[in-house]
């Protein structure tokens, strides 16, 4: 137990632990509202069009978080754009417009000379993150957790039923730009520990695990943060031990407790409905 | 003035150069006719989780010596197969489903590159390497191109209807499934081509960009189709050209030029572009006016 645990009184491993498990729960809750919306393939659009903005802040000077940000909200309401004025589908526009900006990205990359990794952008380097980025992570991921649970029921109205949602008297469009923009700001966070590929991994399969477990959008809440943070846990130990690809080692984690969902999982697991099946 | 047009020409000397350009001339115009019937099927998510998916087989074939685009292959099948099983046995939407399939697969090949670190190049993997090409991975993505356009020339007629409307194309008895099968396995060959220029991530590119800008620019699908293959093949040409003088970024280039024509496409098409649209809609609104008036 002991050589187990013995990583963690490396001040880096703390690090990478504190911000795997703040990560793991800031998108296991926003997991739980893509997964109903339908907004999966939204949490890979934004988190490849976040490149060229992180390469032009760069060219500019200013933090790398606001041109990433900018650059993932450009890409969510360029689609939308392009969606309602022609005849092209939502998914198709989506896919134009991100893998533009991220064909557009590389690109300018290939040409600006500078000390920005390339491939810790994609897969991520929660090992090797510095302090600075650890306290930036830390204050963005707290503040898109509170007020994701703080919102969750009008949040929630809005994934369910947006028509529900207007009647009501709230302000769906407002609730839809907020949560494209608590999308943004998580993957943008999440991207420095886990790269722009598996951040939309942390993003589909907690709610997934969830969604298989209850019917109660609270507990699924739970469930997906709990999965989560496990997940991130044993995937940082793992991958420290056997010297493997850390944001690898997470996702598949996960993936494995969501087959283990998939199988025990009361009511919805393949077991319980092959019992009430006889 | 012969200085520059030296400097212009001056890629066309290397055989690397010329190789590439005909490669990915190739792959554009394959992926460019699937594009068309991906488009129309809505398949946008199916190609990106496809083309994300193959990596773990790449790499497991990589190091049992095999051609890679065999590995690519049966990894793309048990991950359409885990995607139909996971479908049928929750009720998971299936775009979460997709997700979390294609993540899963491409986390597991991360991993695998890491465990076999003398091996694979991961950025091989991401971002392509068409310029540096080797013979055999040429014949591979012959061997897939020529497959691929026969499979899809004999059948597109089906395919098409099978696209429109799948009912449609069951009454008059066709069977939709071998179709489905033929759509599916078509674009798990081509995102293995695909991979090889344009690199895992742009993939999806080549398999909706085309399409989508043809489908602005005509009605009719056989019109569309050769739209879409002879924008695949022009950009990819001409990208890969110009990914010489931009440190060889060959996939970005190649894509960012698709987007590019996407872009102009979008706002000049005659009929269903935005400025004819809008154009439309002035015409419509002035004679609704008359008519009060």
């Amino acid at each position: 137990m002991n050589a187990l645990l013995e990583p963690f009184q490396y001040a880096f491993m703390q690090d990478a632990l504190l911000v795997g498990v703040l990560i793991g729960a800031m998108c296991a809750v926003l997991s739980c509202f893509l997964i109903l919306k339908g907004w999966s393939l939204m949490g890979d659009a934004v988190s490849h069009a976040v490149l060229p903005g992180i390469v032009l802040a760069y060219i500019a000077g200013i933090p790398l978080i606001i041109g990433a940000f900018a650059a993932g909200l450009f890409c969510a309401t360029g689609s939308g754009y392009v969606k309602r004025h022609s005849r092209i589908k939502e998914d198709t526009a989506m896919g134009v417009v991100f893998t533009g900006l991220f064909a557009f990205g590389l690109v300018l990359f290939s040409k600006t000379p500078s000390d920005l990794h390339l491939d810790h952008i994609l897969v991520g380097n929660i090992l090797g993150i510095s302090k600075a980025q650890v306290l930036q992570t830390l204050w963005i991921g707290s503040c898109v957790l509170v007020i994701s649970v703080l919102l969750r029921r009008d949040l929630l109205l809005i994934c369910f039923d947006p028509v529900q949602a207007r009647v009501m008297a709230l302000p769906d469009q407002f609730l839809t730009y907020l949560l494209l923009g608590l999308l943004t700001l998580a993957i943008v966070v999440a991207m420095q520990a886990v790269g722009i590929i598996l951040v939309v991994a942390m993003l589909i399969t907690p709610g997934c695990v969830a969604y298989l477990w209850t019917d109660r959008f609270d507990r699924m809440l739970m469930i997906a943060v709990l999965s989560s943070v496990i997940a991130t846990i044993v995937g940082i130990l793992v991958s420290y031990h056997a010297d493997l690809s850390t944001s690898g080692c997470i996702v598949l984690a996960q993936a494995s407790l969501f087959v283990l969902s998939l199988v025990v999982a009361p009511k919805y697991g393949m077991l319980a409905r092959r019992k009430m099946k006889n | 003035m012969s200085e520059s047009l030296q400097y212009l020409l001056n890629p066309l000397q290397y055989e690397y150069m010329l190789r590439a350009i005909w490669v990915s001339a190739l792959v554009g115009g394959v992926c460019g006719f699937l594009s068309s019937f991906v488009t129309l099927k809505g398949w946008s998510l199916m190609g990106d989780a496809l083309s994300h998916a193959v990596v773990p087989g790449v790499v497991i074939a990589y190091l049992l010596g095999l051609p890679f685009a065999l590995g690519a292959f049966v990894a793309a099948i048990l991950a359409t197969g885990a995607m139909a099983f996971i479908r049928a046995q929750s009720r998971i939407r299936e775009d979460a489903t997709i997700g979390l399939v294609f993540t899963s697969f491409f986390a597991l090949g991360l991993v695998l590159i890491t465990a076999c670190p003398a091996g694979l190049d991961l950025k091989v993997i991401l971002y392509g390497n068409i310029l540096g090409i080797a013979a055999g991975d040429v014949m591979q993505v012959v061997v897939i191109a020529v497959v691929v356009l026969c499979l899809l020339g004999l059948k597109w007629k089906d395919l098409m209807l099978y696209c429109f409307d799948a009912n449609q194309a069951r009454a008059l008895g066709i069977k939709p499934m071998v179709l489905h099968m033929i759509l599916l396995g078509s674009l798990a060959a081509v995102a293995v081509a695909a991979l090889q220029a344009v690199g895992a991530i742009l993939v999806l590119a080549m398999l909706v960009t085309p399409g989508a800008t043809a489908y602005l620019l005509t009605d009719r699908f056989g019109k569309m189709i050769w739209i879409s293959s002879g924008l695949g093949i022009v950009t990819s040409m001409m990208g890969s050209y110009a990914s010489y003088f931009l440190n060889g970024a060959t996939g970005g280039c190649i894509v960012s030029l698709q987007a590019l024509v996407f872009l102009g496409v979008f706002v000049l098409a005659p009929k269903h572009g935005l400025l004819a649209s809008r154009r439309a809609r002035l015409k419509e609104e002035i004679v609704v006016k008359e008519g009060v008036s």
